[in-house]
């Protein structure tokens, strides 16, 4: 009696496994349209948002790998006009056969003009939804997202996918022109700090038209207020660390000299003087000498304490180039009020309401040390002295 | 609500039988009031009727007239 | 006298006790959106008051030896105060299963599978936990050594995966917020988390060792699954930040954010597989637990006649708890804390008190 008991409970459950297998929630490849970019536009009305959707299209159905969607060879756009995002998302699931898929979503784009007016009322539903990521990246497009979302790229066939990975790669040089999603919920969540996105532009040259990182977008209280070019980004990373090896050309009277600054240990200090709060920054580099031009009829060591000076110089006019460029726009770009926040909570408790009206006339002291500790292969460049046997 | 029905009759028809044979009076009695109790309870979710909740209630007790609690933010 | 003459030795217990307190890692919501980036901290207190507990649970246990809880209630209180206090304790062990059993199918439904009708999963998962109760103890502790392992073994990879995203400033401003937050954080662990394992007094007969020692395993599994989920919250309150009190599961956002190379991303799948394996553990633990409770106080021969309509009761009523998830978070840190310490503490220390001031001890009774 047990025995045949068993055998017919065993012949139940397998027969059970193959009939229950998440029957409500399965989505077949064929049945999902795969979103990889989704992006935000101002419309006409104040209330109302155009949204583009950039679905890719898979040709084929064998061979479904995680992370490689953009197997098929190209992708269409969706628009809507609506007062919110889901709702959006709803009107076009309408118009396409397939339901509509958003845990692929690589990139999120606000235009312009919507960044102006703000962007926090649509960052809940990507907080909120669980089809999307917070790891997704984030980007402002510097005329509409539409158009970022249409351009194609020559190296890949989906512009969401490129775009994600420029950013990815641009990260590994210049971490802060990447924002991930949940970073920036994490600034938008701390009173004092200005988020900053990576601006994409598009250039359309010849009938192609290529996307590239053009600069930083700052935000002061989720709307669009001024952004930094290439040259003040570099002055921007200086500081909020994160740097591997930056390219960093100098211009003497002598000559003119490329390096790279690599081996970057920044000390980043909050403290209160005299006058009130000011930052105090201890950067340590070493510096590479790539390339020399010039420098005529001059010896080795010169050239090096002339190259290290100005090396000192430019870094320290670049940092607090940006800095200033920071404070006349008055947005904390560099969370400084969350850093005096974690080292003094109980003396910024009483500041942080004022920080607006502080942080325009915040000092910075920077202590900064470079050592040169790489020429390549040679010392001497071929405009050099020759050297005599006395100077060896 | 007809499934609920189907539903008990099987498992009763699995476990009472062999109750019955073996005639424990008292194990009858609780298996069977707990069945009946687990009836009602399914019949009244498969009817759609919402029953309050005791831990609720318990909770409301607690804070409203013992008042302990902790205030919300 | 017993019902479930199973045995279960002394290892298994003590990771049964680990895995319990494991499978505690979906209810980490409910402190951190009081203490914030101070959980660790609170979690620490927690950990040495829920010791108090512990200490209270094993007094029990050595002065009562195999005897369960309601044996002892019987003994201490005489026979009528001492099944009013059973009573009180099947509702508390039905309100647990019921709980955590909502839990589950709501950590399923909402993040897995959002289309599939909560009755669906709960009614299948409760199947599988009606089978386990049915065989007796030795089948629902019988896994504990290998989840109780799985899971140490993930919580220590995803630490290290999670490496690249670690920020120790998100651990700053320390001993910063007022004193009531962290006074109701320490209680909300010390009850949620690590309260519940109160019953394992209903299975002390079951478990092979002289009484004497059972302390040190208790305490040990207890460590284990401390050390887990202080180790969880430290884990996710350096990578999430200050955006950890917006989820309402911390652990299932930190492991979407780790990923190594472009395949070896998502690995939330990792987590929601271990969630459900120790859900089900606790689960049917908590279940077996209930109904030994109901089978003890009716004298019935068998536990496992009532197996199905006390699981039946348990799934109607993990529906019928709260209106909905907001209120169980509210009511979750604010007033279930004060509930569970009558259950957790009040009960047993006036067991215990009342045992010691009349001297009763089961050594002098004779089993």
């Amino acid at each position: 009696m047990n025995k045949y008991n068993r055998r017919i409970y065993l012949i139940i459950i397998l027969i059970i496994n193959f009939i229950l297998t998440g029957c409500w929630d399965n989505n077949e490849l064929d049945t999902i349209s795969i979103v990889t970019g989704l992006g935000i536009d101002a419309a006409e009305n104040d209330d109302e948002i155009d949204l583009t959707l950039q679905v890719s299209k898979i040709k084929g159905t064998t061979g479904y790998e995680k992370g490689a969607v953009g197997q098929g060879s190209s992708f269409f756009v969706m628009e809507a006009t609506d007062s919110g995002i889901l709702s959006g998302i709803d009107k076009l699931e309408k118009q396409i056969p397939r339901s509509i898929f958003l845990h692929h979503n690589q990139v999120i784009i606000f235009g312009k003009e919507q960044a102006k007016k703000g962007i926090k009322k649509y960052m809940d539903v990507f907080i909120r939804e669980h089809q999307m990521r917070m790891e997704t990246w984030v980007l402002i497009s510097d005329s509409t997202a539409k158009d970022i979302l249409t351009a194609t790229m020559e190296q890949e066939e989906n512009s969401a996918i490129g775009l994600s990975k420029m950013i990815y790669s641009e990260s590994r040089d210049y971490e802060v022109l990447s924002t991930k999603l949940i970073d920036l919920t994490s600034k938008m969540m701390e009173k004092t700090t200005s988020p900053v996105i990576p601006i994409v532009t598009v250039n359309s040259e010849n009938g192609n038209s290529e996307a590239e990182i053009s600069g930083l977008a700052i935000l002061k209280e989720d709307k669009y207020i001024g952004e930094l070019d290439l040259e003040r980004v570099r002055g921007y990373s200086w500081i909020m660390g994160n740097c591997r090896e930056i390219p960093f050309n100098i211009k003497t009277e002598h000559g003119y000299a490329d390096t790279s600054i690599s081996n970057i240990k920044l000390k980043n200090k909050p403290k209160f003087g005299a006058d009130g709060p000011f930052i105090s920054i201890d950067f340590k580099g070493d510096v590479s000498i790539r390339e020399i031009q010039g420098f005529e009829d001059m010896k080795t060591n010169e050239i090096f304490a002339i190259l290290q000076r100005s090396c000192v110089e430019q870094l320290k006019k670049e940092i607090l180039d940006c800095f200033n460029y920071s404070k006349n726009l008055n947005a904390d770009i560099y969370g400084f009020g969350t850093e005096f926040y974690r080292k003094y909570p109980k003396n910024f408790e009483k500041l942080r309401e004022y920080w607006d009206e502080i942080y325009p006339e915040l000092d910075m002291e920077i202590d900064i040390n470079l050592e040169i500790t790489d020429t390549g292969k040679v010392l001497n460049s071929l405009y050099m002295e020759e050297k005599t046997d006395e100077n060896r | 609500m007809l499934y609920v029905i189907i539903i008990f009759l099987i498992i009763s028809f699995i476990d009472l039988p062999n109750l019955i044979k073996k005639d424990s009076k008292k194990e009858l009695i609780v298996v069977c009031s707990i069945l009946c109790f687990g009836f009602i309870l399914s019949s009244l979710y498969a009817l759609g009727i919402d029953l309050p909740s005791p831990l609720v209630g318990i909770e409301n007790f607690l804070k409203n007239i013992l008042k302990l609690g902790y205030k919300d933010q | 006298m017993k019902i479930d003459n199973g045995k279960i030795s002394a290892s298994q217990f003590m990771f049964a006790v680990a895995c319990f307190i494991q499978a505690s890692t979906l209810l980490t919501a409910f402190f951190i959106s009081v203490t914030k980036q101070d959980s660790w901290i609170v979690s620490i207190f927690g950990f040495l008051i829920g010791m108090i507990f512990l200490w209270i649970y094993t007094a029990l246990m050595k002065n009562f030896p195999n005897k369960n809880l309601v044996e002892i209630n019987d003994l201490v209180f005489g026979p009528v105060i001492g099944k009013i206090f059973s009573f009180i304790y099947i509702y508390f062990f039905l309100t647990l299963s019921a709980l955590n059993l909502k839990d589950m199918g709501d950590f399923v439904g909402i993040a897995i599978m959002p289309d599939t009708p909560t009755i669906v999963i709960l009614v299948s998962f409760m199947c599988i936990c009606a089978w386990a109760v049915r065989g007796g103890i030795e089948i629902v502790t019988r896994y504990s050594l290998f989840f109780t392992f799985t899971t140490s073994f993930i919580i220590i990879v995803t630490f290290f995966l999670a490496f690249n995203d670690i920020d120790f400033n998100n651990f700053l401003p320390i001993f910063n917020q007022p004193f009531m937050k962290y006074l109701q954080g320490t209680h909300i662990i010390s009850t949620i988390p690590f309260g519940e394992i109160v019953v394992f007094l209903m299975v002390t007969p079951n478990i092979e060792i002289p009484k004497n020692k059972i302390g040190k395993y208790f305490t040990l599994g207890f460590a284990i699954g401390g050390i887990s989920l202080i180790l969880i919250i430290l884990r996710d309150i350096a990578v999430l930040g200050n955006v950890i009190t917006l989820f309402t599961f911390p652990s299932f956002e930190t492991l979407r954010m780790i990923r190594l190379s472009s395949t070896l991303g998502r690995m939330e799948v990792l987590f929601a597989v271990i969630l459900i394996t120790l859900m089900f553990f606790k689960i049917s633990f908590l279940y077996y637990v209930s109904v030994l409770v109901i089978s003890q106080i009716f004298k019935l021969n068998s536990h496992k006649n009532i197996v199905i309509g006390v699981g039946i009761i348990i799934i109607i009523y993990s529906t019928n708890l709260y209106y909905s998830m907001i209120q169980h978070m509210e009511h979750g840190s604010n007033i279930t804390p004060f509930q569970w310490l009558i259950y957790e503490f009040l009960l047993p220390l006036i067991t215990l008190t009342v045992a010691k001031i009349r001297k009763i001890s089961s050594s002098e009774e004779g089993n």
